[in-house]
């Protein structure tokens, strides 16, 4: 009798887990969605480490493609103006306005997440709902499965799609970052305007940044001799191309590496083509992690919303063939 | 003044803030920016009197702080003759420990658990030996570099510092803000939350 009724609470278990793993998924995907096609504006909070910063974004899609503006309100300010074909992002305390040119027809980012299927190495679960902004919001966690990457909790309007708040977590439960909505409107129309920069200032510098690879440039010779082996569990190499970025003398090899969730960036500099001291070390702002090693002549560099030991982990994994 | 705005916060974030309260205080951050650089002041004090120090820091991190224990003041009621040799002791102590948790742990390897625990025993011993009353004294303005200390004072000893082996990256590194731009095309998993981080981008010692 014990064993049936231990096989039926499993079997009751395993069913509410697989719901809510599909239910979690069709809202991701619903989110993903809405970020991209719907026009929002509104105001939010963002609080990573100490610091707490107002912030104002406004989203749109018309014929002239996807736009979108997020601008400090308070603290140092500091906006960034995307549209179809550029990302610009004004940066006063560097006095630099950098410039992205976007990949002919994609849409704003490039997406590895993989939100239509469920990811081996976290676990979903429904979580209830709440109002956020005035509006009913569903509540959805993402549990990491293990040390190498951060866990989520994201509050998406049931309406829309829209996500209106989010936090970023550590398997110990130390939260890293937490942003949410304090108003949000969903017009018909946005003004064209509120998608101009207004930090511009003439003293700025404009520096841009070139995808080589995708820009068709051609590079003397350029063969890549570093490969990445004994990645963390679930992580993989998606994408690679080389830049030319600002404050980097040369072109810098770019890695995209992502476990279908969390995706992030590896950088390579040539130290012999550089005039700028490039520095060794480590650093964080919010969920993302930086870590900087010098091997062989080269800067490496390793940027991502992921723990720390994942990012040195991963620098560590590059390897150089002789 | 912390409190009321941690619990603000905290309220914020649990959805417990009504949509007028809401309104309120992020009107009041607008006007008043000074409320999220006294967060991150006292959350910097807070981090050293709570030995929440993070497991590499900025060599200068030190310095910074005891700058700003000298600049609060204190009135000068407070300033009781009878304190004056335990406010010594104290000073003396907190330097102790601001050097202790700076110095070693700028120079103890982050991979070595078993280092980082003898300074964590070190630090919560020295915490013990401090004379109850070393929250007041130590915001008083008192001259630390003056202090008859056997301890070298923190900001005299950075030139002779080993260099250690991890250690904070600079903020005024132009490529990694220009990296920090470059990752944000990639969604994950959402891509508004990817721009929030590139416009609230600040470099902080890693914890």
């Amino acid at each position: 009798m014990k064993k049936i009724l231990l096989f039926l609470l499993c079997a009751v278990a395993t069913q509410t887990a697989f719901a809510d793993t599909e239910v979690v998924l069709s809202l991701l995907k619903k989110m993903a969605n809405a970020e991209k096609t719907l026009n929002y504006e509104g105001d939010l909070v963002y609080l990573h480490g100490p610091k707490v910063e107002t912030m104002h974004i406004v989203h749109a899609v018309d014929q002239k493609g996807e736009r979108k503006r997020v601008m400090s309100k308070s603290g140092d300010e500091k906006e960034v103006v995307m549209d179809a074909q550029h990302l610009f992002a004004v940066m006063p305390d560097a006095g630099t306005i950098l410039v992205e040119k976007r990949r002919p027809g994609q849409q704003q980012q490039v997406q590895f997440a993989n939100l239509y299927e469920a990811n081996e190495n976290y676990e979903y679960k429904l979580q209830g709902k709440e109002r956020i902004a005035g509006k009913n919001c569903q509540v959805v966690s993402i549990y990491p499965k293990d040390n190498f990457r951060f866990g989520y909790r994201f509050s998406i309007e049931e309406e829309s799609g829209l996500l209106l708040k989010a936090l970023t977590q550590d398997r110990a439960g130390q939260i890293h970052e937490q942003m949410t909505y304090t108003s949000v409107a969903f017009p018909q129309t946005i003004a064209p305007e509120k998608f101009t920069a207004t930090l511009q200032k003439d003293e700025y510098q404009w520096q841009e940044s070139v995808n080589a690879t995708e820009e068709g440039v051609e590079l003397p010779q350029y063969k890549s001799v570093w490969r990445l082996q004994d990645l963390p569990p679930g992580f993989q190499q998606v994408e690679s191309s080389q830049r030319f970025i600002p404050g980097t003398p040369g072109p810098v090899e770019h890695f995209v590496l992502s476990d279908k969730l969390a995706t992030l960036s590896l950088f390579i500099s040539k130290i012999e083509q550089s005039n700028v001291p490039l520095e060794e070390g480590a650093g964080r702002s919010g969920s993302l992690n930086i870590y900087s090693v010098i091997t062989d002549n080269h800067h490496i560099t390793v940027v991502g919303a992921v723990p720390k030991n994942t990012i040195e982990y991963i620098a560590r994994s590059l390897r150089r063939d002789p | 003044m912390k409190n009321k705005t941690d619990e603000r916060i905290s309220a914020l974030f649990d959805g417990e803030l009504s949509r007028f309260e809401t309104r309120r205080w992020t009107g009041e951050m607008l006007e008043k920016e000074e409320l999220s650089k006294r967060i991150n002041r006292y959350q910097m004090i807070g981090d050293v009197l709570r030995e929440e120090m993070p497991a590499k820091i900025n060599p200068e991190f030190s310095k910074t702080v005891s700058s700003m224990l000298a600049e609060v003041e204190v009135e000068p009621h407070k300033r009781r003759e009878w304190l004056k040799p335990a406010g010594g002791l104290a000073v003396a102590a907190s330097v102790a420990l601001v050097s202790l948790l700076g110095l070693r742990v700028i120079t103890t390897p982050e991979t070595d658990p078993v280092a980082i625990a003898s300074l964590s025993a070190e630090a919560q011993q020295l915490r013990r030996e401090l004379p109850a009353s070393i929250p007041e004294i130590a915001t008083a303005r008192l001259p630390i570099t003056t202090v008859n200390n056997p301890i070298t004072p923190v900001t005299d000893n950075s030139q002779n510092r080993p260099e250690p082996k991890v250690r904070q990256l600079s903020a005024n590194q132009a490529f990694l803000t220009n990296y920090i731009a470059t990752h944000s095309q990639y969604a994950d998993p959402s891509s508004m939350m990817s721009h929030i981080r590139l416009v609230g981008y600040e470099l902080n010692p890693q914890q």
